[in-house]
C-alpha cells in the first residue's frame, strides 16, 4: 500500500511541475480540505486545470510515473482531457494501477457552482477555500459540514465571503454576534437578511430550502451529463477492443473520436442554465413550500465559465 | 470565531477529528495520513466511482 503522505507528495509534485511549466492548475476537493483544516478521508486527487492548458497537462500526466507505472484513463466512462469538453464541465479520470488499490486523479476545467474564475484565487498548489466551499454544495449530505467548516475558516481569516458558506443555524447566530454579514452579500445569499438569526425556526427552514435547492440542482446537472455518457461509454469500450489498461496516450485519440459522436461539448448550456434553475425552484416550491422561493440564492451566477 | 468553529467541528465531525482539524498544518496532515492509512490497512475502500463529471 502506498502511504498517504507519498500520494500527497506525488500529487503536489505533479501540480508544482505543471505550474513551473506555465500550466494553470491547482488541487481542490478533499486534499484541499485537509490543507485548509478540515480532515477528509480521501486518498485520490481532484485538480482544476485551465482548459487552455489541457494538452500540456495531459502530456504531463500521461508521462508521469508512480512507482514505475504510467497512468491510463479510468474505465471506459472517462471523457477525454481536452479543452472543448473541459469548457463544458466534463471531468477526465486517470488511474495509476497501484496495488492493492489504484491511485486516481480527476481533472476538470470548471469548478462546479463556481461564481468566479478559480484561476485568480490560487493558494500555491491549492485553489482557495471559497472555491472548494462552492464545490461542496452537492447532493451528498456529507459535504455540507465541510462547506460550513471552510466558511468559518474564511471568516476567522478575515474573509467575509465565508458568510456564503455557513449552513448551520447555530454558527450563523454566534458569528453574527461578533460581526454582521456585509450588505453586499445579501444579493448572492438572501438568507443573510435574517441576521442576527435569532428567529431560529425561520433560519432553519430557509437553510433547509437552500440545501434542497443546491442538492436538486446538482442532481439535475449530473443527470444531464449521464444521459450522454450512456452512449459514449460502450462506444469507448468497443473502440478499445475491451482493453481497460490502455495507456492514456494510446486511448486519448479513441476517446476524442467517441466524444465527437456522443458527448456534446456544452450539455448544460444546451439544456438551458435558466431552465435548470427554474425547474429546481419548482421542486423546492413543492418539497419545502412556495413561501421560501424568495429566500433562495441567485444561482445564475454559479455557472461561471458556462454562461459565455 | 475560532471557539465557535471548534464547537461546530466537535458537533459535525466528532471530538477526535475536531482535535486534528485544529492542529498546526504539519501535524494535522500527519494525523490525517495516519488515519487514512489505518483505514486502508483495515480494508476500507476510499476510492470514489468515476462518473464522467465531478459531483
Amino acid at each position: 500500500m502506498i502511504p498517504y503522505a507519498e500520494l500527497e507528495a506525488f500529487f503536489t509534485g505533479l501540480v508544482t511541475t505543471a505550474q513551473s511549466r506555465g500550466i494553470t492548475c491547482a488541487i481542490t476537493s478533499g486534499m484541499a480540505c485537509v490543507h485548509f483544516g478540515v480532515a477528509a478521508t480521501t486518498k485520490d486527487c481532484d485538480v482544476l486545470c485551465a482548459a487552455s492548458d489541457a494538452d500540456a497537462f495531459r502530456e504531463l500526466v500521461a508521462t508521469t510515473t508512480l512507482r514505475d507505472l504510467l497512468p491510463s484513463y479510468r474505465g471506459y466512462i472517462s471523457p477525454p482531457l481536452d479543452a472543448r469538453w473541459m469548457r463544458g464541465g466534463w471531468t477526465a479520470h486517470f488511474t495509476w494501477k497501484t496495488r492493492p488499490d489504484e491511485t486516481c486523479l480527476d481533472v476538470f476545467g470548471l469548478a462546479p457552482r463556481g461564481s468566479g474564475p478559480w484561476q485568480t484565487q490560487l493558494r500555491g498548489n491549492y485553489v482557495s477555500p471559497h472555491v472548494v466551499a462552492e464545490m461542496k454544495r452537492t447532493n451528498r449530505d456529507k459535504d455540507w459540514p465541510f462547506a460550513t467548516a471552510l466558511g468559518g475558516e474564511m471568516l476567522d481569516a478575515g474573509r467575509p465571503e465565508g458568510w456564503l458558506h455557513l449552513y448551520d443555524a447555530d454558527v450563523l447566530r454566534k458569528a453574527a454576534r461578533q460581526s454582521p454579514p456585509p450588505a453586499r452579500m445579501l444579493r448572492s445569499r438572501p438568507l443573510l437578511k435574517l441576521a442576527p438569526f435569532d428567529d431560529t425556526l425561520r433560519v432553519k427552514r430557509v437553510l433547509l430550502a437552500e440545501r434542497v435547492f443546491w442538492s436538486e440542482l446538482d442532481e439535475l446537472r449530473i443527470r444531464i451529463y449521464h444521459r450522454h455518457l450512456r452512449r459514449y461509454t460502450p462506444a469507448v469500450r468497443r473502440a478499445s477492443g475491451g482493453r481497460r489498461d490502455m495507456p492514456a496516450t494510446e486511448s486519448h485519440p479513441l476517446r476524442i473520436e467517441c466524444a465527437r459522436v456522443h458527448l456534446p461539448v456544452q450539455p448544460l448550456r444546451d439544456y438551458g442554465l435558466g431552465r435548470m434553475v427554474a425547474e429546481v425552484r419548482q421542486t423546492v416550491s413543492v418539497t419545502v413550500g412556495p413561501d421560501v422561493l424568495d429566500w433562495l440564492p441567485a444561482a445564475e451566477e454559479n455557472f461561471y465559465g458556462l454562461d459565455a | 470565531m475560532r471557539k465557535i468553529m471548534y464547537d461546530f467541528h466537535v458537533r459535525a465531525f466528532g471530538e477526535e477529528l475536531a482535535r486534528i482539524n485544529f492542529l498546526p498544518e504539519k501535524r494535522r496532515k500527519q494525523a490525517v495520513a495516519e488515519m487514512i492509512d489505518h483505514a486502508r490497512k483495515k480494508g476500507v475502500k476510499l476510492t470514489r466511482p468515476a462518473l464522467g463529471v465531478t459531483p
